[in-house]
């Protein structure tokens, strides 16, 4: 190490920025909560108006709390406590602001796109083809001035709140580019390359993983980092902390099919998810402890210090949305809890006590020191801190009585289980309705409390100059001794054992005779090997495991190999296996592209979010929709539509159940064929004309993606759905309803028509014997 | 409902190997740190607590 010192001005600045987008973009994400949450009670909301009803606006809410609330609030966070912890300014004033910058362009395209109805049909993942490019791009511009920091940092030890800001920036980048694999129809729409039971898998691996990774890790870095600043004491347990770490990334990454349990998913892969979602309860409160416990001997300052109070609370609402999370994983939970309000409440606890209240707790902290300036107002501080948990507790006591009250009633059956005893499901929409309202009450405190926020932040910086922190540091010269290279990181002890000891298990778990002999004896001599050399070379093992936790670059490879592990291992068997020609049992018939016209209305118009197409393999389910669904007959489905909620009944075997006309009018005025119905009008439909000559490049991308559609000759394609549309029109007037066939309600119908068509494919003959 | 072919009986290991795989690396990580000495415990977490002053971004210019 050299004598010189140099003074490092860090690059506060991107941090305000993102700071105050963080504020700003939380105002508005809230208030599209509380106006959706509205909607479910008072359906006149929706204005008649395409760009305002409920299915627009629903993913407009959770991306702008995501992606807007805490990704601003995330940026923040880790590029002032990275700049600290490694002693470096960022690495480039241009990646900041190209970073700063191209988010927030992301956020407004994403506020545009999403209420005109372009939509991937995916929950969290919504946005088009293009802003998904320029999502990649902006994270892969945050990587780089991340890593070119740690490479350029004065401090050779990696605190654990960089161990976490790791993980994220390589996981997010995994799952989002997976997820978002996509073949263009046209420059706003496009098919995700996966369908059906596929498409289902790699969703929720990402659903669930945008969790853990967008709004678990890096806020837990960020707890890491900020708790034990205001606290003035270290973490209580930085061993804690470590084994925190390693578990949250061996176990999460596994743990997404939870969101799929009683479904047409293979069991397999519903045990893995709900063993892995279960092991999760131990780091999980281990962490949150780790995060109280630093907080020993300060419990005074709570009283006084709205920074503290946030924290705590925080952290708390982290331990009971974790314990709930594994609670409902549980299959016989999942049977209750799944498609109702106790998933919008358990979400919720984690949004808006978890990630909500650090980012409050963050920004009351981060406002003095980045304005030289004392808060306005700790009164008005702690006030937020009191109306926003009076908020979430309305909010979340409001979702799981709803929830458990509509789950109870769904699933509730009499005549020793062969009837529903609430066979109406507007009958169970009803009995929630008053809880649907302390929701909006709960929501609405918590914006109130927001508001607070924003307001002594205004009166804070109004005035203030910003300043820049700065540290005294030695130029360093990292020593030799300390480096890993790709070399010493993947030929060492550890490593290689582990690798061929996974290499050989892989041989006898699926090798033939001789094969699984080897493979056996293999794993047994690696363990063995492992062992004595560990006893006789610990040194050597300890020098490894030191130097990784100082190296970048190591550490961020065998996390990835340990993150990327849990998703291949599910999602690779899945795509090779669950294939159309593998099917047997029901299988899909393609959709006539009448009927792919109006799926695409279906997606545009977001009734995934209310609707789903999944009968799970479960009585009271069988008897209120039909025969449970199979996997094969969502196999042509791109995206998939299974659905995660049911606001509505399920459609998936609609098709064929009503008339053309309770559909017509259903679509026109729901509550004229369902009273009681809290769903939206849909006029547009009747005026709109149906987007044929899109269907030419939709279906080469079909058909690119497996679906057997034939090659349409000239005009035979435009005869085919013009033929479907006059049939469907024609039966409409016969009812007394007059529609020109080219209307988008016609598709629509068409589509909804479908749903449960399938055909019946024979076992093979040797699968027979 | 899918063709029973290569496939039905070994997805079912998945699970055993995924439990065994994720068991036995956490197993040694877990080791790692509680065996980590007590002075490098102490360094990582006062990591936070460098002190640090400010500056205008006008004065620094």
């Amino acid at each position: 190490m050299s004598d010189r010192k140099i003074t490092i001005e860090y690059n506060d600045h991107v941090v305000r920025q993102f700071l105050l987008a963080s504020v700003i973009w939380g105002a508005v994400g809230m208030l599209a909560g509380v106006f959706v949450a509205s909607q479910l009670n008072y359906w006149r909301l929706n204005f008649d108006l395409p760009w305002l009803t409920f299915g627009r606006l629903r993913p407009l809410h959770t991306n702008a709390v995501i992606f807007a609330f805490v990704g601003n609030m995330m940026f923040a966070g880790v590029y002032y406590s990275t700049q600290r912890l490694v002693k470096a300014r960022l690495a480039s004033d241009f990646l900041s602001s190209l970073h700063f910058w191209g988010w927030q362009l992301i956020i407004v395209a994403a506020a545009i796109s999403l209420p005109l109805g372009f939509s991937r049909g995916k929950e969290y993942a919504e946005l088009i083809w293009p802003i998904n490019i320029a999502v990649a791009f902006i994270w892969v511009v945050f990587a780089v001035n991340f890593f070119w920091t740690l490479k350029r940092r004065h401090e050779p030890a990696l605190y654990v709140a960089i161990w976490f800001y790791i993980a994220t920036i390589i996981t997010v980048a995994m799952l989002y580019i997976v997820n978002h694999l996509s073949l263009p129809t046209s420059l706003l729409h496009s098919y995700p390359v996966f369908g059906g039971v596929q498409d289902a898998l790699v969703q929720w691996w990402y659903g669930h993983n945008a969790v853990a990774f967008f709004l678990t890790t890096p806020i837990l870095g960020i707890m890491y980092y900020f708790v034990p600043k205001a606290a003035e004491r270290p973490v209580y347990s930085y061993r804690l902390s470590v084994i925190h770490f390693w578990s949250l990334v061996f176990v999460y990454i596994w743990a997404g099919p939870h969101h799929l349990l009683n479904t047409a998913l293979p069991d397999w892969l519903q045990t893995l998810g709900m063993t892995f979602s279960l092991m999760l309860w131990a780091p999980s409160w281990g962490g949150m402890l780790n995060g109280l416990l630093t907080l020993r001997g300060a419990w005074q300052k709570l009283r006084s210090d709205p920074v503290l109070k946030f924290f705590a609370a925080a952290v708390t609402f982290y331990g009971m949305a974790t314990f709930e999370g594994p609670l409902l994983s549980i299959k016989s939970v999942s049977a209750l809890g799944h498609y109702t309000d106790w998933i919008i409440g358990h979400v919720h606890a984690g949004a808006l006590g978890w990630n909500g209240f650090m980012a409050a707790g963050m920004i009351y902290w981060l406002l003095p020191r980045l304005w030289n300036k004392p808060l306005y107002s700790t009164s008005l501080a702690n006030l937020h801190f009191w109306v926003g948990t009076v908020g979430i507790l309305f909010y979340i006591a409001a979702m799981w009585t709803s929830g458990i009250t509509q789950g109870l009633m769904l699933n509730a059956t009499a005549e020793n289980g062969t009837m529903l005893a609430y066979p109406n499901f507007v009958e169970t929409l009803n009995a929630i309705k008053p809880m649907m309202l302390f929701r909006v009450l709960g929501g609405g405190l918590y914006l109130i409390g927001w508001l607070l926020l924003v307001y002594n932040l205004y009166r804070t910086v109004r005035g203030a100059r910003p300043v820049n922190g700065t540290m005294e540091v030695f130029a360093t010269d990292r020593s030799a001794d300390e480096r890993l290279g790709f070399g010493s990181m993947v030929f060492n002890p550890p490593v290689m054992f582990a690798a061929l000891g996974t290499v050989f298990a892989c041989a006898w778990m699926f090798g033939g005779d001789l094969l699984k002999l080897a493979g056996l004896f293999g794993t047994a001599l690696c363990v063995m090997l492992a062992w004595v050399h560990f006893h006789a070379r610990t040194i050597r093992w300890a020098a490894w495991y030191d130097r990784l936790l100082v190296n970048a670059m190591p550490f961020t490879i065998l996390t990835f190999v340990a993150v990327a592990a849990g998703g291949m291992i599910q999602i690779i068997p899945t795509t090779l296996v669950n294939r159309a020609e593998n099917v047997e049992g029901r299988r899909a018939i393609p959709y006539t592209p009448l009927e792919l016209a109006g799926r695409d209305l279906y997606v545009s118009e977001g009734c995934y979010n209310c609707h789903s197409q999944m009968i799970r393999t479960l009585v009271p389910d069988v008897l209120r929709y039909g025969d449970y669904s199979r996997l094969g007959e969502s196999i042509y489905d791109y995206p998939f539509q299974w659905g995660s909620k049911r606001t509505g009944p399920d459609l998936a075997r609609v098709g064929g159940k009503y008339p053309h006309v309770w559909h017509y009018r259903h679509m026109m005025d729901p509550r004229e064929v369902s009273p009681g119905s809290n769903m939206p009008n849909y006029p547009w439909l009747f005026e709109r004309k149906t987007d044929v000559a899109a269907l030419d490049s939709k279906l080469a991308v079909q058909r690119i993606l497996g679906v057997p559609y034939p090659e349409y000759k000239d005009g035979e394609l435009l005869l085919a759905v013009e033929t479907q549309a006059k049939s469907i029109a024609d039966d409409l007037r016969a009812s007394g309803v007059y529609i020109a066939p080219d209307r988008e309600i016609v598709a629509l119908i068409a589509y909804l028509q479908k749903l449960g068509k399938h055909e019946i494919v024979a076992p093979l003959k040797s699968a027979a014997k | 409902m899918f063709r029973r072919l290569l496939f039905e009986d070994w997805v079912g290991l998945f699970p055993l190997i995924a439990l065994i795989t994720a068991g036995s690396v956490y197993a040694t990580i877990f080791y790692r740190a509680l065996r980590m000495k007590r002075g490098q415990i102490d360094r990582f977490a006062r990591l936070p607590f460098e002190s640090e002053s400010t500056v205008s971004p006008d004065e620094s210019k």
